[in-house]
């Protein structure tokens, strides 16, 4: 439901491209209007509110804007992206278990399992995923539920493309057996 | 299904993907004919994605059925870039700029020269306002979380611990 690049009047790549090339802030309207429904769903999908969701919406954005000389180029600004709006939405989780100054960073994975909105609560999305380890459980849900390509994925994620793939298959590989024995 | 029957994970990933090329294609299709065990497997991978793909595509309708503002959070995000720039960093003080050195000097390795010394500018600018006076015990945490979570949000969680910890270390010693 977000933004389409034809009501847009410009591609996804021709937008980052022409930000990449001279960073203004009017580039980056267009980049704000094509990503910011991501990464609000990104985050609702995440279990946050949609207050809460747009806040961190703003902010990874704000990173996305202020940081793009680390976006190495147009073919990982989506990665890149997400994987800043994947820090700040571990960093929001890591704020909400503090004690003191000491944190476990044990503590902080991706939520999604818990955070289920209630009608798929018991789907088999969520069954599956609870069935894996938590690297393979954030590798489908980017695969699954945010649409990212594998090398996409390996980047957020901070993997070679090759180790998403096996995570990939291997976890399908589980995930069939465990349907076949159901 | 993998480690025998003469295939390798990656031909099964691929062929699953539908990349695999087509002489290797082949070679596979004809192994499942012959192989019930593999064959159930894979029919069953694809029960399970086809299920899983549909259960998606229903919970992000679920997620987006109240439609977002994006008018109003254009203008609020504008508004942002154009409050949070303040002027460029104009450093002064020995005992800041060896604290800032030593903290820059840890990011280094980790994003480059360039973008350490472009993450510590970003965070003083954050910061605001103290950059005309020496280093403050009040004014040190305010940086040094300000260039943690401009890290952070790129590099990650332990990047911001490293700054967190290491910008501890370095007020303890300057205090």
């Amino acid at each position: 439901m977000g933004i389409s690049t034809f009501e847009l009047g410009i591609t996804e790549t021709e937008a980052v491209l022409d930000f990449l090339a001279e960073p203004t802030q009017e580039l980056f309207g267009p980049v704000f209007r094509l990503y910011a429904p991501r990464l609000l769903r990104f985050f609702e999908l995440r279990g946050c509110d949609r207050e809460l969701a747009e806040d961190l919406t703003q902010d990874a954005m704000l990173a996305a804007y202020r940081r793009a000389g680390f976006a190495r180029d147009h073919a990982n600004f989506r990665a890149y992206v997400y994987g800043i709006a994947r820090n700040l939405h571990l960093m929001h989780l890591r704020r909400l278990g503090r004690s003191g100054d000491r944190v476990e960073l044990d503590a902080i994975s991706d939520t999604l399992v818990s955070a289920l909105p209630d009608p798929f609560a018991r789907s088999m999305l969520s069954q599956s995923l609870e069935k894996l380890e938590v690297v393979s459980r954030q590798i489908l849900t980017l695969r699954y539920l945010d649409g990212l390509e594998y090398h996409e994925i390996a980047e957020v994620l901070g993997m070679p493309t090759g180790t998403v793939q096996w995570k990939v298959f291997d976890a399908k590989k589980k995930l069939a057996e465990w349907m076949r024995q159901r | 299904m993998t480690g025998h029957h003469g295939f390798a994970q990656q031909e099964w990933f691929e062929y699953l993907e539908g990349t695999l090329p087509p002489a290797q294609r082949a070679h596979l299709s004809a192994h499942l004919d012959s192989c019930p065990q593999c064959a159930q497997l894979l029919h069953q991978i694809r029960a399970w994605e086809q299920k899983v793909e549909e259960e998606a595509r229903s919970l992000v309708l679920h997620v987006e059925r109240h439609p977002y503002d994006l008018d109003r959070m254009s203008t609020e995000m504008m508004c942002r870039i154009r409050l949070d720039s303040p002027p460029a960093l104009a450093a002064r003080g020995m005992v800041f700029a060896e604290a800032v050195r030593l903290l820059q000097s840890v990011l280094d390795p980790l994003c480059g020269k360039g973008a350490a010394a472009s993450a510590v500018r970003m965070a003083a600018e954050r910061t605001g306002g103290w950059l005309d006076r020496r280093l403050s015990s009040e004014r040190w945490p305010v940086f040094v979380r300000n260039l943690g979570e401009g890290v952070g949000a790129v590099y990650g969680v332990p990047a911001q611990l490293l700054i967190e910890r290491v910008g501890a270390l370095v007020a303890a010693e300057v205090e």
